[in-house]
């Protein structure tokens, strides 16, 4: 299996801060890949930089072989990454089908003409946004809520709407930004299934995560890092024994 | 009757409902940039008085029929619309607010300074051709099209960047490119406005487009409750009316203009329909009518 | 010339400072655009008119009286037409802010008995000064110092009194100064205060300097001077102060360099020039893309 994100060498600098410093690390097609490390490891950070809500001040980004290091967030979602945020980011006025369908966006073409028009074209394009909407809603068990507000639904509602609308814009990468903070035990679980639904359905999963329990078990790679750098990557049980994870984590004495 | 007859008949009340009708439409447009994609813009009117003399010079100078002389009108307000939004549309909230503002009033002070507008002096012997029917045809075309574009993947995408622009950059949609076509359309619209008001009132003067006059559209728009086409139409109509409703209280119109705009604001601070869908309303009211049958 | 015209701008660009100060901490603090500044200006050059004018009192006593009147005048527009709508949207306020300055500047036409301009007596002995190639007026003189002796004590109550201290942190975090202990609402309450003291003593020396105050005159020069706000980075002390003075020696030498009819829009001209370069202003922080 070729690599279907592939970071080289990324650094970024916000002013004298180095929040990400050298970090190469690859995400196979098919595969759910972990990003760990404690807080302030630079790993939403990370996130930003495949999106491109940041640039960062070296390296470079590639996807499919392609470089997207430069591009813009827009144009980066129509090339087929998606992404949730960890701190809920939903149209919050807005019902939930309709949060999905502007996930939709990037997969149709009508414009102003077609809005005033509504041509036959326009009028299938808006049919198939709510089909695929709906079966985006399907994946995360949201489809009976779909006229409730955003801003309405639960916390765990919220992080599983967030899914969806990524889902809607059919990636083939999908980033999600600590999906299960904030859940309970029984909530993670469920998600769990979600997430390994959606691989199971083809798209690669790329997530930060701060559950062990959660990461552990859903992920075919973990990459660590700390303070910037990555320390370690491998599957999840040659990074529970690596001795300078347990380091970062529980700190150098006990090793 | 005879006495309801005379009051629709009367030239004056047809005028203020006219003046109603222009300045629903000019609304409307901003109702699109600020109302659905949350673009704050302090400078409407002067694509109103774009439109109005781009319009009116048309006419004047070229014969043409009216109808192309509005579209002129709604294409020179887009136009300039369009080159002021591609610098200033990266600007966010105030900022943009303010530059919006700032354009209003170069415009204005550009056509005191024209010759070909008529200068301070204004621009008369414009041909009166629009009148209250085809307005508010006019009327009805912008609230229908405002419609259509606010249930349409373009309409969802400015209502994505109103609510959140990060969020919406990453579903794939452009920011500024649809800011700037929201501009566009907004500010198209205004013009068309102002061609009708250029034809209505036959004369055109840079007083009567000044920033107060943009602040009362942004009213119009925000009093009525933003986001609502209905809202934008009720705000219109109890904002255009009221100065003439006041006109008893002579000159303490302005005095008790102002302190409702206070007391409005302080009491319902999302607007009159601010936070009501009037169409899930009415929906919800013949949903519970036919449950009682 | 030149030197000539860069002293008549910086006069002319230091009142626009004191008012244009009243703006930006205002906006610093609860992010509102106060339309209604331009107003308690507008009142203060009034209050001072009829001090020196009815009462025949000192410009010094005329100055702090007027300033007397607009404090208590601006801690009641925030209390009634602002505070309540602390927490809606942002367009709300800035409505309500607008209706204030329409009341106002109404009730100063009733009061005053028409729109028409009043002439402001002539209070000072005007004597004017030659240093070099420049001219000086006494009028130009006591602007330039009271407005100085203003800012400097301004800086000074913000950098040094407790209070000062208050206003830093409620700006930076307004919910986290509130979290900290901080009385949010007298900070409020003491920006509007002060911000209205300077634009009160703006009022009066402008009064006295162009020698004609009307109910309106607020409006063109709140909005020249929240353009300076803007100019010299909303929210920052020093940057309204840089944009006011930047301000007003850009009107006067384009005056001077023969775009007369085109006063009124030099200075949106120049604002929308540097925001465009700069889009925070020429001191403003960098708006950080947070995620």
């Amino acid at each position: 299996m070729s690599a279907l994100l592939e970071l080289k060498d990324i650094t970024i600098r916000f002013g004298g801060l180095v929040a990400v410093d050298g970090i190469s690390l690859e995400v196979k097609e098919g595969n759910v890949v972990a990003l760990i490390g404690p807080n302030g490891a630079g790993k939403s950070t990370v996130f930003n930089v495949v999106t491109g809500i940041y640039t960062p001040t070296s390296g470079k980004v590639l996807f499919r072989g392609e470089d997207i290091t430069k591009l813009k967030p827009y144009a980066i979602t129509d090339r087929g990454i998606a992404r949730t945020f960890q701190n809920i980011r939903l149209f919050k006025n807005l019902s939930v089908l309709e949060n999905v369908k502007i996930g939709c966006h990037c997969r149709g073409r009508a414009g102003i003409f077609g809005a005033l028009c509504r041509y036959s074209g326009v009028r299938g394009e808006e049919k198939a946004f709510v089909d695929k909407s709906l079966e985006a809603m399907g994946v995360v068990d949201l489809t009976g809520k779909k006229e409730e507000l955003a801003k309405n639904l639960s916390y765990g509602e919220q992080r599983r709407l967030e899914i969806a609308r990524a889902l809607a814009s059919e990636p083939v990468l999908l980033l999600l930004d600590e999906p299960a903070a904030g859940m309970n035990p029984q909530e993670k679980q469920t998600l769990m299934q979600m997430v390994q639904r959606i691989s199971g359905m083809g798209i690669t999963v790329f997530l930060v995560e701060h559950d062990m329990k959660f990461v552990m078990s859903l992920s075919d790679r973990v990459n660590v890092l700390d303070y910037g750098r990555k320390i370690a990557s491998g599957t999840p049980s040659e990074v529970q024994r690596d001795t300078t994870v347990i380091a970062a984590y529980l700190g150098k004495e006990v090793v | 009757m005879e006495a309801v007859m005379s009051i629709l008949t009367n030239p004056y009340y047809i005028q203020v409902v006219t003046m109603v009708g222009i300045s629903l439409i000019a609304a409307l447009g901003l109702h699109l940039i600020t109302g659905i994609t949350g673009q704050f813009s302090f400078g409407h009117a002067a694509f109103v008085s774009i439109g109005a003399y781009a319009s009116a010079l048309v006419t004047i100078h070229l014969h043409l029929p009216f109808v192309l002389s509005m579209l002129a009108g709604g294409l020179a307000a887009a136009l300039c619309g369009v080159l002021l939004g591609f610098p200033s549309l990266r600007l966010t909230g105030d900022y943009l607010g303010i530059t919006t503002l700032g354009f209003g009033e170069i415009v204005r002070v550009v056509f005191i300074n024209l010759k070909i507008t008529g200068g301070a002096g204004g621009l008369a012997g414009i041909p009166r051709e629009s009148n209250i029917f085809l307005v508010y045809i006019v009327v009805v075309l912008t609230i229908w099209g405002m419609y259509r574009i606010q249930n349409s993947r373009f309409g969802r995408a400015l209502v994505a960047i109103r609510e959140d622009e990060i969020a919406a950059e990453t579903m794939g949609i452009n920011p500024l490119l649809y800011k700037i076509k929201a501009f566009a359309i907004g500010t198209f619209v205004a013009g068309v406005s102002g061609s009708l008001f250029a034809h209505m009132m036959q004369y055109l003067n840079p007083s009567d487009f000044g920033f107060a006059r943009s602040f009362e559209i942004l009213n119009f728009v925000v009093l009525g409750g933003l986001g609502s086409i209905p809202g934008t139409i009720l705000g219109t109509a109890i904002l255009s009316l009221a100065p003439e409703f006041l006109r008893f209280v002579k000159e303490y119109r302005m005095l008790i203009y102002g302190a409702l705009m206070v007391t409005m604001m302080i009491f319902r601070p999302n607007g009159l329909l601010g936070g009501v869908d009037v169409i899930r309303v009415l929906r919800g009211y013949r949903n519970r009518r036919e449950a009682r049958r | 010339m030149f030197w000539q015209q860069l002293v008549n701008g910086l006069t002319l660009g230091t009142t626009y400072a004191l008012i244009a100060l009243g703006y930006t901490m205002v906006y610093g603090i609860i992010q509102l655009i106060n339309f209604a500044h331009g107003e308690v200006y507008m009142i203060g050059a009034f209050v001072g008119l009829i001090m020196v004018a009815v009462y025949k009192v000192n410009f010094f006593v005329a100055m702090l009286v007027a300033m007397g009147v607009c404090v208590p005048l601006a801690v009641l527009i925030e209390r009634v037409a602002y505070r309540p709508l602390r927490k809606s949207t942002r367009l709300a306020p800035l409505i309500s802010a607008l209706g204030v300055s329409i009341f106002l500047q109404t009730l100063v036409t009733l009061i005053k008995g028409g729109p028409n301009p009043l002439a402001f007596p002539q209070v000072i002995q005007d004597t004017v000064y030659v240093l070099g190639p420049v001219k000086f007026s006494t009028v130009q003189c006591i602007i330039l110092i009271v407005a100085s002796l203003l800012m400097i004590f301004l800086q000074f109550t913000i950098k040094y009194t407790k209070m000062g201290k208050a206003m830093r942190a409620t700006s930076e975090d307004y919910e986290t100064a509130g979290l900290m202990g901080i009385n949010v609402n007298n900070v409020v309450s003491f920006t509007f205060a002060v911000g209205a003291a300077l634009a009160a003593a703006g009022g009066v020396l402008v009064g006295m300097y162009f020698n004609s105050i009307h109910p309106f005159m607020g409006v063109s020069v709140g909005l020249k001077s929240f353009c300076a706000a803007v100019l010299g980075g909303i929210g920052s002390i020093p940057g309204a102060m840089l944009g006011g003075i930047f301000l007003g020696i850009v009107e006067v030498m384009g005056v001077a360099a023969g775009f007369d009819s085109y006063k009124e829009a030099i200075a949106f001209g120049l604002l929308i020039l540097v925001l465009l370069f700069k889009p925070t202003g020429l001191l403003g922080r960098p708006i950080q893309r947070k995620v």
